[in-house]
């Protein structure tokens, strides 16, 4: 379960400050699946980052099965990124120059495990793009690159995933293709899955959604979320 | 991260930017190369000495005496006892050294630790005729006996380790011009001539005990190298008497051979000859191997400070690539810490990769410096040996490729500790936006 509470970030100090989130709160069930809404500078990326580790929020808790994620000692911090969160990116952020196998194995290669590739291929095989793993990412079109994405967020088994506009780079055909791999994991896999979009379609699929404006929850709506 | 995932994971950045790599690497690679090479040539330099001087004793000291004013410039005044001193000039600077006589040589073999003590007998020789031969030959030196084997340098005979007066020992030289073979000459009688004090020519027989090789090496670069003969000192001192019992310098000697128990005495003898007389100067081999082989290091040192620098420019080559690299990879370093690598890993990564160029720079300088030590040391080796300079021009000892190999690690280290730094702090979430 995710518990947010009052949580707020400031960037900048005295006048020139500008406040990203103000007294953030919601609560979401393990398992559920959640998207984040709001226009350009509503706080919707801000709030992702300060739940998947990544951006410490200047007052307020945010705690992760019951624990408090940004009082935990740094080690923690890198342990909860890379053990139960997983990332998708709008850019994706591929090593052009490695093949697909050695892309995706990076949360393996940090977490030290030897054995990697069967978890590769079990994750490439869940994706459809086995026959890719050879392949310099560079050579891949935008829909194989953001399943490489994905595989990498998922291989290794991550309790959250988190997708930061997914498909904001992706053509609409190639778009319902990986929103379909998403819910697929959510199901199958019981994967959190928090995304943000401002994509309006993309999120009524979604059980429960929150609309940020000027960092602030104006709307929410789901079984799964107590705001 | 395991430590094998994060040298595979810095090969690879390496091969990445292959050119950058490939030409900082070389930069390292002059300096290793200069270096090894440099330590090479001293190492092939110090065995070549060491050789050298292993046939040489080292249990005699050499002593002069040196005069009260020998620091006096201009030309001194003439005294008609001034033939009791020497002076000369060295480097423009006018050394006097005072004669000894040879009760003063005597008072030094009562010296505990003195075996024996000898003048040096300046005799000279006519000629060397073979007995039962009309031809006679010039004689350029007369050598006094030496008290270490020379067995080693030998053509033919043998060495006398207890020599008589009867003992003679030729250069290679004499068997060449006589045309007979080194070892049909021993045994044989050699009639020596020199002038007697009157101006009369003395003969005095010897048998020949041996043939000594043509010198090479230092000994090469010798006043003398083909006229040579070599008496004991018993003959040398009984030449001396007939060329000079009744001239003004008779018993007056520029130096003295003092010969050692051991040459654990050196020092114990070294300071009772001072307590004689403090002008009294001594010198021995060990001043001279000090000497050479302190020249030998000043130059190694000087030679590899230049290395160093050369060194010192590739490491702010390395600073300069890993900080491109920081620049370039901003995003994956983003990634990888988004991804949760510590930022501990993150600079280890970097730092792996900046001793990795400090290594391949390090080995491709070794393997030149070997390259050029095999082709130098096959090509010249002939050369070498004729000169007597030993088989070797170039001795790179496995130490010497340790050590430039660790120091390059380690400066390679050091040079990428700030790249690794400014990778380490990045923002994450900066860093992913950087464009």
């Amino acid at each position: 379960m995710i518990k947010v509470d009052k949580i707020s970030k400031i960037y900048g100090q005295g006048p020139a400050s500008f406040k990203a989130l103000d007294k953030v709160s919601f609560k979401l069930e393990k398992g559920a699946n959640l998207a984040i809404l709001g226009k350009s500078g509503s706080g919707k990326s801000t709030l992702m980052h300060a739940l998947a580790g990544l951006d410490r929020p200047t007052s307020g808790s945010i705690a992760i099965n019951g624990k408090d994620l940004w009082s935990r000692q740094q080690k923690e911090i890198d342990a909860y990124r890379n053990q139960m969160a997983g990332f998708v990116f709008q850019d994706f952020y591929l090593q052009n120059e490695e093949t697909v196998l050695e892309n995706i194995m990076v949360p393996l290669e940090i977490r030290g495990v030897a054995d990697r590739k069967p978890k590769a291929y079990a994750a490439l095989e869940r994706l459809e793009i086995k026959d890719k793993a050879r392949n310099l990412t560079r050579h891949l079109s935008g829909g194989e690159k953001q399943r490489v994405c994905v595989a990498r967020a998922i291989i290794g088994q991550p309790e959250i995933l988190f997708a930061d506009e997914p498909t904001g780079n992706l053509d609409s055909k190639t778009s319902e293709k990986v929103e379909e791999i998403l819910f697929k994991l959510n199901k199958e896999l019981g994967t959190t899955l928090v995304v943000v979009t401002h994509n309006e379609d993309l999120a009524r699929r979604f059980a429960n959604s929150i609309i940020l404006k000027d960092g602030r929850i104006i709307a929410h709506e789901g079984k799964e979320l107590a705001a | 991260m395991r430590n094998i995932d994060l040298l595979r994971r810095g090969l690879r950045n390496l091969r990445r930017n292959k050119s950058r790599t490939i030409l900082t690497v070389l930069a390292l690679s002059i300096g290793a190369f200069t270096l090894v090479l440099t330590f090479g040539l001293s190492n092939a330099l110090k065995a070549s000495v060491n050789d050298q001087l292993s046939l040489a004793t080292n249990n005699e000291l050499s002593v002069g005496l040196n005069a009260e004013n020998k620091n006096q410039t201009g030309v001194p005044e003439y005294n008609t006892n001034a033939a009791a001193a020497q002076s000369t000039q060295i480097h423009g600077e006018r050394a006097t050294i005072q004669f000894m006589t040879k009760e003063q040589i005597d008072a030094f073999a009562k010296i505990s630790g003195v075996k024996q003590v000898w003048p040096s007998y300046n005799i000279s020789a006519e000629y060397l005729q073979l007995d039962g031969n009309d031809k006679k030959y010039i004689i350029d030196y007369v050598s006094e006996q030496s008290y270490s084997d020379q067995t080693s340098k030998m053509l033919a005979g043998a060495y006398p380790l207890n020599w008589s007066t009867n003992d003679i020992v030729l250069y290679q030289s004499y068997a060449d011009t006589l045309g007979i073979a080194p070892s049909d000459l021993i045994g044989k009688t050699v009639i020596i001539g020199f002038l007697d004090v009157k101006g009369k020519i003395a003969e005095q027989k010897f048998t020949i005990s041996g043939i000594l090789k043509k010198p090479t090496g230092f000994e090469s670069a010798g006043p003398a190298t083909t006229g040579v003969v070599m008496i004991s000192i018993d003959s040398m001192a009984k030449i001396y008497d007939l060329q000079f019992n009744g001239a003004r310098d008779f018993n007056q000697f520029s130096y003295a051979t003092v010969l050692l128990d051991s040459p654990d005495n050196e020092t114990s003898v070294r300071d009772a000859i001072a307590a004689l007389n403090k002008n009294y100067s001594v010198s021995s081999l060990s001043d001279i191997v000090s000497r050479i082989k302190t020249v030998l290091n000043t130059v190694t040192y000087a030679l590899a400070g230049f290395s160093g620098i050369v060194l010192l420019a590739a490491a702010f080559g390395i600073i300069n690539t890993q900080l491109m690299s920081v620049f370039e990879r901003t995003k994956e370093i983003g990634l990888l810490k988004a991804l949760g690598m510590p930022n501990k890993k993150i600079r280890n990564l970097f730092s792996v990769e900046a001793v990795l160029i400090g290594l391949f720079g390090a080995s491709v300088g070794i393997i030149f410096a070997f390259g050029v030590e095999i082709f130098v040391n096959t090509v010249f080796r002939q050369r070498l040996i004729n000169i007597g300079f030993g088989s070797h021009a170039i001795l790179i000892s496995p130490t010497n490729v340790l050590l430039v190999a660790a120091g390059l690690g380690l400066l390679s280290f050091i040079a990428g500790v700030f790249p690794a730094r400014k990778a380490q702090r990045l923002d994450p979430i900066q860093a992913l936006r950087e464009e």
